[in-house]
Protein backbone atom coordinates (compact mmCIF):
# COMPACT_ATOMS: atom_id res chain seq x y z
CA UNK A 1 0.00 0.00 0.00
CA UNK A 2 1.40 3.40 -1.00
CA UNK A 3 1.61 6.19 1.60
CA UNK A 4 -0.72 9.17 1.35
CA UNK A 5 0.07 12.69 2.54
CA UNK A 6 -2.79 15.10 3.23
CA UNK A 7 -1.77 18.80 2.98
CA UNK A 8 -3.79 21.15 5.19
CA UNK A 9 -3.64 24.94 5.39
CA UNK A 10 -2.52 26.61 8.61
CA UNK A 11 -4.71 29.27 10.20
CA UNK A 12 -8.42 30.04 10.09
CA UNK A 13 -9.49 27.16 7.84
CA UNK A 14 -7.77 24.61 10.04
CA UNK A 15 -10.16 25.39 12.91
CA UNK A 16 -13.09 24.58 10.63
CA UNK A 17 -11.35 21.47 9.31
CA UNK A 18 -10.65 19.81 12.64
CA UNK A 19 -14.29 18.77 13.33
CA UNK A 20 -14.54 17.55 9.73
CA UNK A 21 -11.43 15.39 10.14
CA UNK A 22 -12.98 13.88 13.25
CA UNK A 23 -16.17 13.04 11.34
CA UNK A 24 -14.21 11.24 8.60
CA UNK A 25 -12.30 9.37 11.32
CA UNK A 26 -8.90 10.89 10.63
CA UNK A 27 -7.26 11.50 13.99
CA UNK A 28 -3.93 13.33 13.87
CA UNK A 29 -1.32 12.83 16.60
CA UNK A 30 -1.49 15.20 19.60
CA UNK A 31 1.24 17.59 18.35
CA UNK A 32 -1.02 18.56 15.46
CA UNK A 33 -3.27 20.48 17.88
CA UNK A 34 -0.39 22.13 19.76
CA UNK A 35 0.10 25.63 18.30
CA UNK A 36 3.53 25.88 19.93
CA UNK A 37 4.79 22.73 18.19
CA UNK A 38 7.23 23.39 15.33
CA UNK A 39 6.44 20.05 13.75
CA UNK A 40 5.13 20.26 10.17
CA UNK A 41 4.37 16.60 9.50
CA UNK A 42 2.09 14.52 11.66
CA UNK A 43 1.11 10.87 11.91
CA UNK A 44 -2.56 9.90 12.05
CA UNK A 45 -4.54 6.91 13.30
CA UNK A 46 -4.37 5.54 9.73
CA UNK A 47 -1.14 3.69 9.12
CA UNK A 48 -0.53 4.97 5.58
CA UNK A 49 -1.87 8.52 6.07
CA UNK A 50 0.19 11.50 7.29
CA UNK A 51 -0.75 15.17 7.47
CA UNK A 52 1.39 18.20 6.66
CA UNK A 53 0.52 21.73 7.80
CA UNK A 54 1.59 24.37 5.27
CA UNK A 55 0.60 27.90 4.25
CA UNK A 56 -2.75 28.06 2.46
CA UNK A 57 -1.01 29.31 -0.69
CA UNK A 58 1.39 26.35 -0.68
CA UNK A 59 -1.15 23.53 -0.35
CA UNK A 60 -1.96 23.57 -4.06
CA UNK A 61 1.74 23.57 -5.00
CA UNK A 62 2.52 20.59 -2.73
CA UNK A 63 -0.36 18.65 -4.28
CA UNK A 64 0.41 19.70 -7.87
CA UNK A 65 4.00 18.53 -7.43
CA UNK A 66 2.81 15.17 -6.07
CA UNK A 67 4.63 15.77 -2.78
CA UNK A 68 1.21 15.51 -1.12
CA UNK A 69 -1.52 13.41 -2.72
CA UNK A 70 -4.56 15.17 -1.20
CA UNK A 71 -5.06 18.67 0.15
CA UNK A 72 -7.53 21.34 1.16
CA UNK A 73 -7.33 24.66 -0.68
CA UNK A 74 -9.62 27.62 -1.27
CA UNK A 75 -10.94 28.72 -4.67
CA UNK A 76 -8.74 31.82 -4.38
CA UNK A 77 -5.57 29.70 -4.37
CA UNK A 78 -6.81 27.26 -7.02
CA UNK A 79 -7.83 30.10 -9.32
CA UNK A 80 -4.56 31.98 -8.83
CA UNK A 81 -2.32 29.02 -9.73
CA UNK A 82 -4.68 27.17 -12.09
CA UNK A 83 -2.58 24.00 -11.82
CA UNK A 84 -3.38 21.40 -14.48
CA UNK A 85 -2.02 18.68 -12.20
CA UNK A 86 -4.88 18.92 -9.69
CA UNK A 87 -8.43 17.56 -9.49
CA UNK A 88 -10.83 19.72 -7.51
CA UNK A 89 -12.97 16.81 -6.36
CA UNK A 90 -15.23 18.13 -3.60
CA UNK A 91 -16.61 21.36 -2.17
CA UNK A 92 -16.15 21.06 1.58
CA UNK A 93 -18.45 24.01 2.22
CA UNK A 94 -16.11 25.55 4.81
CA UNK A 95 -13.92 28.66 4.77
CA UNK A 96 -16.65 30.70 3.12
CA UNK A 97 -15.57 34.18 2.06
CA UNK A 98 -15.15 36.17 -1.15
CA UNK A 99 -12.35 37.73 -3.15
CA UNK A 100 -13.38 41.33 -3.63
CA UNK A 101 -12.32 44.62 -5.13
CA UNK A 102 -12.30 47.43 -2.53
CA UNK A 103 -11.72 51.15 -2.88
CA UNK A 104 -11.36 54.18 -0.63
CA UNK A 105 -14.78 55.43 0.50
CA UNK A 106 -14.00 59.10 -0.03
CA UNK A 107 -12.42 58.75 -3.47
CA UNK A 108 -14.44 59.18 -6.66
CA UNK A 109 -14.78 55.85 -8.41
CA UNK A 110 -11.97 55.54 -10.91
CA UNK A 111 -13.46 55.33 -14.35
CA UNK A 112 -11.25 52.58 -15.58
CA UNK A 113 -13.62 51.78 -18.44
CA UNK A 114 -12.38 55.00 -20.06
CA UNK A 115 -8.98 54.94 -18.51
CA UNK A 116 -8.24 51.34 -19.53
CA UNK A 117 -5.73 51.06 -16.73
CA UNK A 118 -5.83 50.43 -12.98
CA UNK A 119 -3.31 49.89 -10.20
CA UNK A 120 -4.22 47.25 -7.63
CA UNK A 121 -2.56 46.10 -4.42
CA UNK A 122 -3.09 42.35 -4.00
CA UNK A 123 -1.45 39.00 -3.55
CA UNK A 124 -3.64 37.49 -6.30
CA UNK A 125 -1.82 38.88 -9.33
CA UNK A 126 -3.00 36.37 -11.98
CA UNK A 127 -6.62 36.40 -10.83
CA UNK A 128 -6.73 40.20 -10.77
CA UNK A 129 -5.10 40.61 -14.20
CA UNK A 130 -7.59 38.15 -15.75
CA UNK A 131 -10.60 39.69 -14.00
CA UNK A 132 -9.85 43.23 -15.21
CA UNK A 133 -8.75 42.00 -18.66
CA UNK A 134 -12.26 40.58 -19.12
CA UNK A 135 -13.54 44.12 -18.50
CA UNK A 136 -11.07 45.49 -21.06
CA UNK A 137 -8.86 47.01 -18.38
CA UNK A 138 -5.12 46.51 -17.95
CA UNK A 139 -4.45 45.91 -14.25
CA UNK A 140 -1.00 46.52 -12.84
CA UNK A 141 -0.50 44.75 -9.55
CA UNK A 142 1.56 45.74 -6.54
CA UNK A 143 2.17 42.47 -4.77
CA UNK A 144 1.63 42.68 -1.02
CA UNK A 145 1.42 39.63 1.21
CA UNK A 146 -0.48 41.12 4.14
CA UNK A 147 -2.07 44.32 5.54
CA UNK A 148 -3.24 45.05 2.01
CA UNK A 149 -5.95 47.38 3.38
CA UNK A 150 -3.17 49.83 4.26
CA UNK A 151 -2.24 50.43 0.62
CA UNK A 152 -5.00 53.01 -0.17
CA UNK A 153 -4.64 54.78 3.18
CA UNK A 154 -0.89 55.24 2.64
CA UNK A 155 -1.31 56.39 -0.92
CA UNK A 156 0.17 53.33 -2.70
CA UNK A 157 -2.95 52.95 -4.85
CA UNK A 158 -6.68 53.46 -4.46
CA UNK A 159 -7.85 49.90 -5.24
CA UNK A 160 -7.14 46.60 -3.54
CA UNK A 161 -8.22 43.01 -4.14
CA UNK A 162 -8.29 40.76 -1.09
CA UNK A 163 -10.32 38.17 0.81
CA UNK A 164 -13.39 39.57 2.55
CA UNK A 165 -15.32 37.67 5.14
CA UNK A 166 -17.47 40.04 7.24
CA UNK A 167 -16.22 43.30 5.68
CA UNK A 168 -15.19 44.68 9.08
CA UNK A 169 -11.51 45.15 8.20
CA UNK A 170 -12.47 47.10 5.08
CA UNK A 171 -14.82 49.35 7.04
CA UNK A 172 -12.27 50.05 9.75
CA UNK A 173 -9.78 51.10 7.09
CA UNK A 174 -12.16 53.44 5.29
CA UNK A 175 -12.67 51.11 2.31
CA UNK A 176 -15.81 49.94 0.51
CA UNK A 177 -16.35 46.70 -1.41
CA UNK A 178 -17.10 47.52 -5.04
CA UNK A 179 -17.03 44.19 -6.87
CA UNK A 180 -16.72 40.46 -6.18
CA UNK A 181 -14.22 38.42 -8.20
CA UNK A 182 -14.90 35.04 -6.64
CA UNK A 183 -17.11 33.42 -4.05
CA UNK A 184 -14.83 31.11 -2.12
CA UNK A 185 -15.15 27.86 -0.22
CA UNK A 186 -12.48 25.28 0.58
CA UNK A 187 -12.14 22.37 -1.79
CA UNK A 188 -10.72 18.89 -1.43
CA UNK A 189 -8.03 18.59 -4.08
CA UNK A 190 -6.13 15.56 -5.36
CA UNK A 191 -3.00 15.12 -7.45
CA UNK A 192 -4.14 13.78 -10.84
CA UNK A 193 -1.61 10.99 -11.22
CA UNK A 194 -1.92 9.89 -7.59
CA UNK A 195 -5.70 9.73 -8.04
CA UNK A 196 -5.20 7.19 -10.80
CA UNK A 197 -2.43 5.08 -9.37
CA UNK A 198 -3.74 5.08 -5.77
CA UNK A 199 -7.39 5.19 -6.73
CA UNK A 200 -8.82 2.73 -4.23
CA UNK A 201 -7.14 4.38 -1.22
CA UNK A 202 -7.82 7.97 -2.33
CA UNK A 203 -11.42 7.28 -3.40
CA UNK A 204 -12.15 5.91 0.07
CA UNK A 205 -11.02 9.19 1.63
CA UNK A 206 -12.97 11.31 -0.89
CA UNK A 207 -16.10 9.20 -0.38
CA UNK A 208 -15.90 9.62 3.39
CA UNK A 209 -15.69 13.40 3.04
CA UNK A 210 -18.45 13.34 0.42
CA UNK A 211 -20.82 11.37 2.67
CA UNK A 212 -20.32 13.87 5.49
CA UNK A 213 -20.73 16.93 3.24
CA UNK A 214 -23.51 15.73 0.93
CA UNK A 215 -25.23 13.30 3.26
CA UNK B 1 34.02 37.09 -16.40
CA UNK B 2 30.84 37.99 -14.58
CA UNK B 3 28.31 35.19 -14.96
CA UNK B 4 25.52 36.06 -17.43
CA UNK B 5 21.98 35.31 -16.31
CA UNK B 6 19.81 33.28 -18.67
CA UNK B 7 16.09 34.00 -19.09
CA UNK B 8 13.82 32.28 -16.56
CA UNK B 9 13.18 28.65 -17.50
CA UNK B 10 16.31 28.25 -19.64
CA UNK B 11 19.61 26.72 -18.59
CA UNK B 12 22.92 25.47 -19.92
CA UNK B 13 23.34 21.72 -20.19
CA UNK B 14 26.72 21.20 -18.54
CA UNK B 15 28.93 18.19 -19.40
CA UNK B 16 27.47 15.44 -17.16
CA UNK B 17 23.84 16.27 -17.91
CA UNK B 18 24.40 17.04 -21.61
CA UNK B 19 26.25 13.73 -22.10
CA UNK B 20 23.54 11.79 -20.29
CA UNK B 21 20.89 13.44 -22.48
CA UNK B 22 22.90 12.48 -25.57
CA UNK B 23 23.16 8.89 -24.28
CA UNK B 24 19.38 8.60 -23.72
CA UNK B 25 18.70 10.24 -27.08
CA UNK B 26 20.96 7.67 -28.76
CA UNK B 27 19.25 4.77 -26.98
CA UNK B 28 15.90 6.03 -28.25
CA UNK B 29 16.97 6.69 -31.84
CA UNK B 30 18.85 3.37 -32.14
CA UNK B 31 15.83 1.49 -30.82
CA UNK B 32 13.47 3.20 -33.26
CA UNK B 33 15.78 2.85 -36.28
CA UNK B 34 16.25 -0.84 -35.57
CA UNK B 35 12.47 -1.23 -35.54
CA UNK B 36 11.97 0.24 -38.99
CA UNK B 37 11.29 3.87 -38.09
CA UNK B 38 12.82 6.61 -40.24
CA UNK B 39 14.17 9.70 -38.57
CA UNK B 40 12.91 13.18 -39.53
CA UNK B 41 14.09 16.60 -38.40
CA UNK B 42 11.52 19.37 -38.75
CA UNK B 43 12.59 23.00 -38.30
CA UNK B 44 12.41 24.87 -35.00
CA UNK B 45 10.29 27.64 -36.54
CA UNK B 46 7.36 27.56 -38.97
CA UNK B 47 4.59 29.87 -40.09
CA UNK B 48 1.69 29.70 -37.64
CA UNK B 49 -0.65 28.34 -40.30
CA UNK B 50 1.44 25.22 -40.87
CA UNK B 51 2.77 24.74 -37.34
CA UNK B 52 -0.69 24.59 -35.78
CA UNK B 53 -2.57 23.04 -38.71
CA UNK B 54 -4.02 20.21 -36.58
CA UNK B 55 -5.22 22.49 -33.81
CA UNK B 56 -8.51 24.36 -33.84
CA UNK B 57 -7.64 26.74 -31.01
CA UNK B 58 -4.19 27.83 -32.22
CA UNK B 59 -4.34 31.23 -30.48
CA UNK B 60 -4.12 29.53 -27.11
CA UNK B 61 -1.12 27.34 -27.91
CA UNK B 62 1.69 28.03 -25.51
CA UNK B 63 4.25 28.93 -28.21
CA UNK B 64 6.65 31.80 -28.74
CA UNK B 65 5.70 33.85 -31.80
CA UNK B 66 8.09 35.92 -33.89
CA UNK B 67 7.65 37.86 -37.11
CA UNK B 68 9.48 36.82 -40.26
CA UNK B 69 11.05 40.09 -41.50
CA UNK B 70 11.08 38.71 -45.07
CA UNK B 71 7.41 37.86 -45.47
CA UNK B 72 6.04 39.92 -42.55
CA UNK B 73 4.13 36.79 -41.52
CA UNK B 74 3.92 35.53 -37.95
CA UNK B 75 5.94 32.42 -37.22
CA UNK B 76 5.68 30.11 -34.23
CA UNK B 77 8.52 28.37 -32.43
CA UNK B 78 7.37 24.79 -31.99
CA UNK B 79 6.01 23.65 -28.64
CA UNK B 80 5.24 20.13 -29.92
CA UNK B 81 6.95 18.21 -32.72
CA UNK B 82 4.06 15.74 -33.26
CA UNK B 83 2.14 18.15 -35.47
CA UNK B 84 5.22 18.90 -37.58
CA UNK B 85 5.76 15.18 -38.19
CA UNK B 86 2.11 14.81 -39.20
CA UNK B 87 2.58 17.71 -41.63
CA UNK B 88 5.65 16.02 -43.18
CA UNK B 89 3.78 12.70 -43.43
CA UNK B 90 0.92 14.17 -45.42
CA UNK B 91 3.15 16.62 -47.32
CA UNK B 92 6.67 15.69 -48.41
CA UNK B 93 6.19 12.00 -47.58
CA UNK B 94 2.60 11.74 -48.82
CA UNK B 95 3.64 9.37 -51.62
CA UNK B 96 5.53 6.97 -49.31
CA UNK B 97 3.91 3.61 -48.73
CA UNK B 98 1.83 3.22 -45.57
CA UNK B 99 2.20 2.47 -42.73
CA UNK B 100 4.89 5.10 -42.53
CA UNK B 101 7.00 4.92 -39.40
CA UNK B 102 8.74 8.15 -38.36
CA UNK B 103 10.70 9.12 -35.27
CA UNK B 104 12.20 12.39 -34.07
CA UNK B 105 14.04 14.17 -31.34
CA UNK B 106 14.45 17.91 -30.90
CA UNK B 107 14.08 20.91 -28.66
CA UNK B 108 10.77 22.68 -28.08
CA UNK B 109 9.99 25.94 -26.27
CA UNK B 110 7.02 26.90 -24.14
CA UNK B 111 6.14 30.46 -23.15
CA UNK B 112 4.74 29.72 -19.73
CA UNK B 113 6.28 28.02 -16.75
CA UNK B 114 5.01 27.69 -13.19
CA UNK B 115 5.93 26.24 -9.81
CA UNK B 116 5.44 22.74 -11.13
CA UNK B 117 7.17 23.07 -14.50
CA UNK B 118 10.04 25.48 -14.06
CA UNK B 119 11.63 24.95 -17.48
CA UNK B 120 10.55 26.56 -20.72
CA UNK B 121 12.85 24.48 -22.93
CA UNK B 122 12.47 20.72 -23.31
CA UNK B 123 13.86 17.99 -25.54
CA UNK B 124 10.99 16.04 -27.02
CA UNK B 125 11.45 12.52 -28.33
CA UNK B 126 8.75 10.62 -30.12
CA UNK B 127 7.56 8.34 -32.88
CA UNK B 128 4.52 8.24 -35.13
CA UNK B 129 3.00 5.50 -37.29
CA UNK B 130 1.00 7.06 -40.10
CA UNK B 131 -1.67 5.10 -41.97
CA UNK B 132 -2.60 2.51 -39.39
CA UNK B 133 -5.73 0.39 -39.11
CA UNK B 134 -8.32 0.76 -36.38
CA UNK B 135 -6.25 -1.08 -33.80
CA UNK B 136 -3.83 1.88 -33.87
CA UNK B 137 -0.82 -0.48 -33.62
CA UNK B 138 -1.22 -0.04 -29.89
CA UNK B 139 0.61 -3.23 -29.05
CA UNK B 140 3.63 -2.33 -31.22
CA UNK B 141 3.82 1.12 -29.65
CA UNK B 142 3.48 -0.11 -26.06
CA UNK B 143 6.10 -2.77 -26.76
CA UNK B 144 8.58 -0.17 -28.04
CA UNK B 145 7.97 2.12 -25.08
CA UNK B 146 8.44 -0.71 -22.58
CA UNK B 147 11.68 -1.68 -24.31
CA UNK B 148 12.84 1.95 -24.22
CA UNK B 149 11.98 2.39 -20.53
CA UNK B 150 13.75 -0.88 -19.72
CA UNK B 151 16.83 0.37 -21.53
CA UNK B 152 16.67 3.49 -19.36
CA UNK B 153 16.51 1.22 -16.30
CA UNK B 154 13.10 2.57 -15.32
CA UNK B 155 11.76 -0.67 -13.93
CA UNK B 156 8.47 0.34 -12.37
CA UNK B 157 5.91 2.27 -14.37
CA UNK B 158 2.16 2.39 -14.75
CA UNK B 159 0.23 2.56 -18.05
CA UNK B 160 -3.03 4.52 -18.05
CA UNK B 161 -5.52 4.07 -20.94
CA UNK B 162 -8.36 6.43 -21.72
CA UNK B 163 -10.87 7.37 -24.44
CA UNK B 164 -10.60 11.05 -25.45
CA UNK B 165 -13.64 10.79 -27.69
CA UNK B 166 -16.01 9.50 -25.01
CA UNK B 167 -16.98 12.96 -23.75
CA UNK B 168 -18.07 13.98 -27.27
CA UNK B 169 -20.21 10.84 -27.64
CA UNK B 170 -21.80 11.46 -24.24
CA UNK B 171 -22.46 15.08 -25.17
CA UNK B 172 -24.08 14.01 -28.46
CA UNK B 173 -26.17 11.36 -26.78
CA UNK B 174 -27.50 13.77 -24.16
CA UNK B 175 -27.83 16.51 -26.77
CA UNK B 176 -25.76 18.98 -24.74
CA UNK B 177 -25.36 22.52 -26.07
CA UNK B 178 -22.35 24.73 -25.36
CA UNK B 179 -22.96 25.87 -21.72
CA UNK B 180 -23.90 22.38 -20.57
CA UNK B 181 -21.04 20.81 -22.53
CA UNK B 182 -18.67 23.15 -20.71
CA UNK B 183 -20.14 22.08 -17.37
CA UNK B 184 -19.69 18.44 -18.37
CA UNK B 185 -16.10 19.12 -19.44
CA UNK B 186 -15.35 20.91 -16.18
CA UNK B 187 -16.93 18.13 -14.13
CA UNK B 188 -14.89 15.45 -15.90
CA UNK B 189 -11.73 17.55 -15.73
CA UNK B 190 -12.07 17.76 -11.94
CA UNK B 191 -13.67 14.37 -11.30
CA UNK B 192 -16.30 16.34 -9.40
CA UNK B 193 -19.68 15.45 -10.85
CA UNK B 194 -22.23 17.16 -8.60
CA UNK B 195 -23.00 19.96 -11.07
CA UNK B 196 -24.26 17.32 -13.55
CA UNK B 197 -27.33 16.74 -11.38
CA UNK B 198 -28.63 20.09 -12.63
CA UNK B 199 -28.36 18.93 -16.26
CA UNK B 200 -29.71 15.40 -16.07
CA UNK B 201 -29.96 12.76 -13.37
CA UNK B 202 -29.32 10.06 -15.94
CA UNK B 203 -26.12 11.80 -17.05
CA UNK B 204 -25.02 12.19 -13.42
CA UNK B 205 -25.64 8.51 -12.66
CA UNK B 206 -23.82 7.31 -15.75
CA UNK B 207 -20.87 9.61 -15.05
CA UNK B 208 -20.79 8.48 -11.42
CA UNK B 209 -20.63 4.91 -12.66
CA UNK B 210 -17.77 5.75 -15.03
CA UNK B 211 -15.97 7.42 -12.11
CA UNK B 212 -16.17 4.12 -10.22
CA UNK B 213 -14.47 2.44 -13.20
CA UNK B 214 -11.20 4.34 -12.73
CA UNK B 215 -8.37 2.18 -11.47
CA UNK B 216 -6.58 -1.10 -12.03
CA UNK B 217 -7.74 -2.81 -15.20
CA UNK B 218 -8.14 -6.22 -13.51
CA UNK B 219 -10.62 -4.83 -11.01
CA UNK B 220 -12.43 -2.32 -13.20
CA UNK B 221 -12.82 -3.78 -16.68
CA UNK B 222 -15.72 -6.03 -15.61
CA UNK B 223 -17.48 -3.02 -14.08
CA UNK B 224 -17.34 -1.27 -17.47
CA UNK B 225 -19.10 -4.26 -19.06
CA UNK B 226 -22.06 -4.24 -16.67
CA UNK B 227 -23.68 -0.81 -17.06
CA UNK B 228 -26.42 -0.24 -19.63
CA UNK B 229 -24.81 2.59 -21.61
CA UNK B 230 -26.55 4.21 -24.62
CA UNK B 231 -25.71 2.43 -27.90
CA UNK B 232 -22.92 4.70 -29.27
CA UNK B 233 -21.24 4.99 -25.92
CA UNK B 234 -21.47 1.24 -25.39
CA UNK B 235 -19.86 0.62 -28.77
CA UNK B 236 -16.91 2.95 -27.95
CA UNK B 237 -16.53 1.35 -24.53
CA UNK B 238 -16.66 -2.19 -25.97
CA UNK B 239 -13.93 -1.30 -28.41
CA UNK B 240 -11.90 0.16 -25.51
CA UNK B 241 -12.45 -2.98 -23.44
CA UNK B 242 -11.29 -5.31 -26.21
CA UNK B 243 -8.18 -3.18 -26.98
CA UNK B 244 -7.10 -2.76 -23.39
CA UNK B 245 -7.78 -6.40 -22.57
CA UNK B 246 -5.58 -7.45 -25.47
CA UNK B 247 -2.83 -5.21 -24.13
CA UNK B 248 -3.30 -6.56 -20.60
CA UNK B 249 -3.01 -10.16 -21.86
CA UNK B 250 0.15 -9.30 -23.75
CA UNK B 251 1.79 -7.28 -20.98
CA UNK B 252 0.77 -9.30 -17.92
CA UNK B 253 3.59 -8.10 -15.69
CA UNK B 254 2.83 -4.41 -15.98
CA UNK B 255 0.44 -2.34 -13.93
CA UNK B 256 -2.30 -1.07 -16.23
CA UNK B 257 -5.02 1.34 -15.15
CA UNK B 258 -8.02 2.74 -17.00
CA UNK B 259 -9.68 6.13 -16.69
CA UNK B 260 -12.84 6.50 -18.81
CA UNK B 261 -13.31 10.11 -17.65
CA UNK B 262 -9.85 11.43 -18.55
CA UNK B 263 -9.97 14.62 -20.62
CA UNK B 264 -7.27 14.96 -23.24
CA UNK B 265 -5.47 18.30 -23.27
CA UNK B 266 -4.43 18.03 -26.93
CA UNK B 267 -7.32 18.72 -29.25
CA UNK B 268 -6.25 16.30 -32.01
CA UNK B 269 -6.34 12.93 -30.24
CA UNK B 270 -8.94 10.35 -31.26
CA UNK B 271 -9.53 6.68 -30.52
CA UNK B 272 -7.54 5.46 -27.56
CA UNK B 273 -4.81 7.26 -25.72
CA UNK B 274 -2.41 6.41 -22.98
CA UNK B 275 -0.10 8.01 -20.48
CA UNK B 276 2.75 6.28 -18.74
CA UNK B 277 3.61 7.32 -15.20
CA UNK B 278 6.57 6.55 -13.02
CA UNK B 279 6.13 5.14 -9.55
CA UNK B 280 6.88 8.66 -8.25
CA UNK B 281 3.72 10.00 -9.93
CA UNK B 282 5.54 11.70 -12.82
CA UNK B 283 4.38 11.53 -16.42
CA UNK B 284 7.00 9.85 -18.62
CA UNK B 285 5.38 9.25 -22.00
CA UNK B 286 2.01 10.00 -23.54
CA UNK B 287 0.47 9.01 -26.82
CA UNK B 288 -2.44 7.61 -28.74
CA UNK B 289 -4.35 7.84 -31.97
CA UNK B 290 -5.18 10.85 -34.14
CA UNK B 291 -6.24 11.56 -37.70
CA UNK B 292 -4.54 13.57 -40.46
CA UNK B 293 -6.00 13.98 -43.96
CA UNK B 294 -8.30 10.95 -43.56
CA UNK B 295 -5.41 8.82 -42.39
CA UNK B 296 -5.35 7.21 -38.98
CA UNK B 297 -2.12 7.71 -37.10
CA UNK B 298 -0.73 6.67 -33.74
CA UNK B 299 2.28 7.80 -31.83
CA UNK B 300 3.88 8.72 -28.57
CA UNK B 301 6.25 11.29 -27.17
CA UNK B 302 8.00 12.24 -23.97
CA UNK B 303 10.49 14.71 -22.61
CA UNK B 304 14.11 13.80 -21.96
CA UNK B 305 14.15 15.96 -18.83
CA UNK B 306 11.43 13.84 -17.11
CA UNK B 307 12.96 10.60 -18.33
CA UNK B 308 16.41 11.50 -16.98
CA UNK B 309 14.96 12.21 -13.53
CA UNK B 310 13.42 8.73 -13.33
CA UNK B 311 16.16 6.83 -15.15
CA UNK B 312 18.72 4.84 -13.19
CA UNK B 313 21.09 4.97 -16.15
CA UNK B 314 24.51 6.42 -15.40
CA UNK B 315 26.85 8.27 -17.71
CA UNK B 316 29.12 5.74 -19.43
CA UNK B 317 32.47 6.02 -17.75
CA UNK B 318 35.52 5.39 -19.92
CA UNK B 319 39.14 5.70 -18.85
CA UNK B 320 40.87 8.88 -19.97
CA UNK B 321 44.44 8.88 -21.21
CA UNK B 322 46.71 11.84 -21.96
CA UNK B 323 49.05 11.29 -24.93
CA UNK B 324 52.01 13.22 -26.33
CA UNK B 325 51.25 16.14 -28.62
CA UNK B 326 52.73 14.46 -31.72
CA UNK B 327 51.33 10.94 -31.31
CA UNK B 328 50.28 9.42 -34.64
CA UNK B 329 46.54 9.38 -35.39
CA UNK B 330 46.70 5.58 -36.01
CA UNK B 331 48.02 5.07 -32.46
CA UNK B 332 45.21 7.25 -31.07
CA UNK B 333 42.63 5.19 -32.96
CA UNK B 334 44.07 2.01 -31.47
CA UNK B 335 43.71 3.37 -27.94
CA UNK B 336 40.15 4.46 -28.66
CA UNK B 337 39.04 1.26 -30.37
CA UNK B 338 40.96 -1.53 -28.69
CA UNK B 339 41.32 -0.13 -25.22
CA UNK B 340 38.01 1.83 -25.31
CA UNK B 341 39.74 4.89 -23.90
CA UNK B 342 39.03 8.60 -24.20
CA UNK B 343 42.22 10.06 -25.69
CA UNK B 344 43.32 13.62 -24.94
CA UNK B 345 46.32 15.17 -26.65
CA UNK B 346 48.74 17.40 -24.75
CA UNK B 347 49.12 20.76 -26.46
CA UNK B 348 52.91 20.89 -26.39
CA UNK B 349 55.97 18.71 -25.96
CA UNK B 350 56.18 17.58 -22.33
CA UNK B 351 58.64 15.51 -20.33
CA UNK B 352 57.37 12.29 -18.71
CA UNK B 353 57.06 14.05 -15.37
CA UNK B 354 55.22 17.02 -16.89
CA UNK B 355 52.93 14.66 -18.81
CA UNK B 356 52.04 12.82 -15.57
CA UNK B 357 51.25 16.14 -13.87
CA UNK B 358 49.15 17.36 -16.82
CA UNK B 359 47.27 14.03 -16.96
CA UNK B 360 46.23 14.60 -13.35
CA UNK B 361 45.03 18.14 -14.24
CA UNK B 362 42.99 16.75 -17.15
CA UNK B 363 41.38 14.14 -14.84
CA UNK B 364 43.05 11.29 -16.75
CA UNK B 365 43.67 7.91 -15.16
CA UNK B 366 46.56 7.14 -17.55
CA UNK B 367 49.22 8.82 -19.68
CA UNK B 368 51.05 7.54 -22.73
CA UNK B 369 54.75 8.20 -23.03
CA UNK B 370 57.15 6.68 -25.56
CA UNK B 371 54.75 3.89 -26.55
CA UNK B 372 54.01 2.87 -23.01
CA UNK B 373 50.91 3.37 -20.83
CA UNK B 374 51.45 4.62 -17.28
CA UNK B 375 48.92 4.90 -14.51
CA UNK B 376 48.47 8.35 -12.94
CA UNK B 377 49.43 8.12 -9.25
Amino acid sequence: MRDIILALPKGRILNELVPLLKKVEIEPEQDFFDNKSRKLMFRTNKENLSIIKVRAFDVATFVALGAAQIGVAGDDVLNEFDYKEIYNVLDLGIGKCRLSVAEKIDVKKENFQNNGHIMVATKYKNTVINFFANKGVRAECIKLNGAIELAPRLGICSTIVDLVSTGRTLKENNLKESDVLLKITSKLIVNKISYKIMNSEISKIINKFSRIING
Amino acid sequence: MKSQLLPEGFRDGLPDLAELEYQINSIFINLMLSNGFMMVKPPLVEFESSLFFLTKDSENIDSFRIMDPLTQKIMGIRSDITMQVARIACGSLAENKRPLRLCYTGDILKVKNNNVNLSRQFTQIGAEIIGVDKTFCLSEIINLIIEFLKNLKIRKFIVNFYMPNLINLISQDFNLKKPNFEILMNCYKNKNLFALKDISNELFEMSEYLLQCIGNIDEKIDLLKKYKFPKNIRSEINSFISQTKKIKDEFKNYEIIIDPLEIDESSYHKGFCFKIYSENSKELISGGGYGVDNELCAGFSGFLESLILESQIKKTIKSRILVEYDLEFEEIKLLQKKRKMIVIKSIKKLSKQQLAKEAKNQKCQYYFFENEIFEVK
